[in-house]
């Protein structure tokens, strides 16, 4: 082999090369597309009862990036997880069944791929390795130790490690201490994947919540039709009013407001979701109003807090909302706002 | 057919599709071509590649420039289907090595590598049918992508073609997967070349699996030669390591062919560095009835230091010629960077 050839070689590729760095950054994965494939087979193991999904394929920029940082440091994404990613929504028949994510995590065995099946109310629903060359991923496997897993949100999730650590906390999961490299690199991956899908794919997951909460509030629903700007300067304007420039506390810049429609398209109704700070904790809570003002449905899909919460919140269910003097507590008057934002859809109607 | 053609019977589909996305946005049609939108995938694909053969000067280029686009259209319930479409202006200098779609070693072509409709709607166990331009569905090379990589299998000196234009059926089951072909052996061209075909199809156990097999058939007519082949493929991981497999025998016209290649592979950590070795052994009966066998190994590595860049290299050398030939050997290292235009929501 001639040295001077391949250094030959080298300076006539110069040019090219020098020419490709100037070029911007990107954002996927090195290989080509041919080479990404559904996990279709992971699907029906995670849903055997599903009949169709469809894919959902949104960027994971650096401001998912910064998120992630800022909420779970140590689980920080690197660069090569950024990108095109999909999120598989699962159906039985029309009904939204759950989703499921693809992520890996580094391991000390190469990447770990795991298939995450997440529930309506980003709850993990269960999981099954797509690729694990660690020789205890069947114990990971096992209905035993995935029991511990299901069920758990995005906290519960956090809550199985040791507080800004990788490791996991010794009492937090029964398995043999062999796997436990292994359910850690699980347990960091499962952390990601909630908070990633659940930013990365945020639309996409409020308007499932409010059309499955929609369903069960209203018969005759087929469809919901998503508000572009539901906090117009006439909704805040009637809420300063109301509220004397004050707020019961809902997270305005969160808010989701959706048209009920039966299958001739008329409005049955309207789904709002804020996001409340109650009993120390944020939780986004769903109201469905009908066209009278009538309070239909009160629902916390990520589940109350303490009973008596519960019961306050669903007390206003049925009831009438017009002006601020009817409101007593907090959980009236957050319903006030609710039934307030929401109203403006059935005038136009 | 000519490639120009078979581009412009493409390029009226597509303007097709596109016309459909004029229909209003709320109708089935318009919330398809949105998801299409949506959901693409869009890379330009830059590759410069230079390779040194024994006793040859100059070094020999091979130069890509293209487009790899990856969408799914889906409804609201469910997916329709997956388009990829990967086409590149590729530019060969000094090459003496080069596939028949080339006129000769400095040539410049448009090519196609992958560049298909997967219909994935029907429902249960129905299988997706494919169209257009597909890997031919044998042995490894149905399990590992190589194209625009160094790294390649035996599937070109096998069975004389790698991709080709045709249609297949294919599904992933729990259990397993398969894809079955029927293709017109031209190879870049739509058109059957004297009454090409090429029918092929694999068999196997989920590839994600760390022990995964198929079983390959393949039956062709290509520049008038009939091929037949069995082959059986296995791969097994274990930690980083990755041991690859695949045996063939059939018949190139009345000739018995063997063949076999084997490859051992490891990863780092983070699986942005590869190395690998390979070993190919090819066997032809002769007019005599003994086998003349041909045997070669290959050495590579690639590097992606990042998502867009990866640097490879390969050192490939005849072990064993048949007829006592000269034994060759090849150099190659090859730039490739990809480039990410859409940053969509």
């Amino acid at each position: 082999m001639d040295i001077q050839l391949i250094v030959k070689a080298l300076k006539r590729s110069l040019p090219v090369i020098s020419l490709l760095f100037f070029m911007l950054p990107s954002t996927l994965n090195a290989q080509a597309f041919c080479a990404l494939r559904d996990p279709a087979e992971a699907i029906q193991k995670l849903y055997p009862q599903s009949s169709t999904y469809r894919s959902v394929v949104r960027t994971i920029d650096e401001s998912v990036r910064q998120e992630v940082s800022a909420k779970v440091p140590p689980h920080a994404l690197h660069f090569s997880e950024l990108g095109r990613h999909t999120l598989y929504m699962v159906f039985q028949g029309d009904n939204p069944m759950g989703y499921v994510h693809v992520r890996s995590e580094q391991s000390e065995w190469g990447l770990v791929e795991i298939a995450w099946a997440i529930d309506m109310d980003m709850k993990i629903a269960d999981f099954t390795f797509q690729r694990c060359r660690n020789r205890y991923k069947s114990t990971i496997e096992s209905d035993s130790f995935k029991n511990q897993i299901k069920g758990k949100d995005f906290e519960q999730m956090k809550a199985l490690l040791v507080a800004e650590q990788f490791t996991l906390r010794t009492d937090a999961l029964v398995v043999e201490p062999k796997a436990v490299p292994l359910a850690q690199v699980l347990v960091r991956c499962g952390i990601k994947t909630l908070l990633v899908t659940e930013l990365a794919w945020r639309e996409e997951i409020v308007k499932n919540e409010l059309l499955d909460t929609a369903r069960s509030s209203f018969s005759n629903t087929v469809d919901i039709e998503m508000v572009s700007r539901p906090v117009t300067t006439q909704v805040l304007s009637s809420l300063n009013n109301e509220f004397d420039g004050a707020s019961p506390g809902i997270d305005r810049s969160s808010v989701s407001l959706a048209k009920v429609l039966d299958d001739s398209g008329a409005i049955l109704g309207a789904m709002y979701r804020g996001e409340v700070n109650i009993d120390r904790k944020k939780s986004a809570i769903i109201w469905a109003v009908a066209p009278d003002g009538e309070v239909i449905n009160i629902v916390n899909r990520s589940g109350w807090q303490q009973n008596a919460t519960k019961q306050a919140f669903e007390s206003n269910v049925g009831k009438k909302f017009t002006t601020g003097t009817q409101c007593s507590d907090r959980t009236q008057l957050t319903t006030m706002e609710a039934v307030l934002t929401a109203q403006p859809i059935f005038v136009v109607n | 057919m000519s490639n120009t053609k078979a581009f412009q019977r493409l390029a009226g589909l597509f303007l097709l599709l596109a016309l459909s996305s004029a229909t209003k946005a709320d109708s089935y049609m318009g919330r398809m071509v949105d998801s299409a939108a949506d959901n693409s995938r869009l890379a330009l694909d830059f590759s410069s590649r230079g390779s040194h053969l024994t006793k040859q000067d100059p070094i020999a280029y091979t130069h890509a420039l293209g487009f790899d686009w990856l969408t799914v259209i889906s409804d609201d319930k469910k997916d329709i289907g997956t388009l990829l479409l990967q086409g590149y202006l590729t530019r060969l200098h000094n090459t003496q090595m080069f596939p028949g779609f080339f006129q000769d070693e400095d040539d410049t072509e448009f090519v196609y590598r992958i560049f298909n409709f997967n219909y994935t709607a029907l429902p249960g166990n129905l299988p997706n049918i494919r169209i257009g331009h597909m890997e031919v569905p044998y042995g490894l090379e149905h399990v590992i992508n190589t194209n625009g990589t160094l790294r390649q299998y035996a599937q070109p000196k096998n069975l004389g073609i790698k991709a080709d234009w045709g249609v297949s059926l294919n599904k992933q089951h729990k259990e397993f997967e398969y894809e079955v072909a029927a293709t017109t052996g031209g190879g870049q061209s739509l058109d059957r070349q004297d009454g090409s075909y090429v029918f092929s199809g694999r068999v196997g156990s989920p590839r994600d699996e760390n022990f995964s097999y198929g079983v390959s058939l393949y039956r062709s007519k290509l520049k008038n030669l009939q091929r037949e082949r069995l082959g059986i493929d296995a791969r097994y991981h274990i930690g980083l390591h990755g041991i690859f497999a695949e045996m063939s025998l059939g018949q190139n016209g009345d000739i018995e062919i063997r063949n076999a290649q084997v490859e051992w592979n490891r990863i780092n950590r983070r699986e942005n560095i590869t190395g690998f070795t390979q070993l190919r052994y090819f066997s032809a009966e002769q007019a005599s009835g003994r086998y003349a066998d041909t045997l070669d190994g290959s050495i590579g590595i690639r590097y992606s230091p990042d998502n867009s860049w990866t640097l490879s290299s390969q050192y490939t050398r005849d072990i064993d010629t048949a007829a006592g030939a000269d034994k060759q050997s090849v150099f190659s290292i090859q730039v490739r960077y990809r480039y990410f235009p859409l940053n969509r929501k």
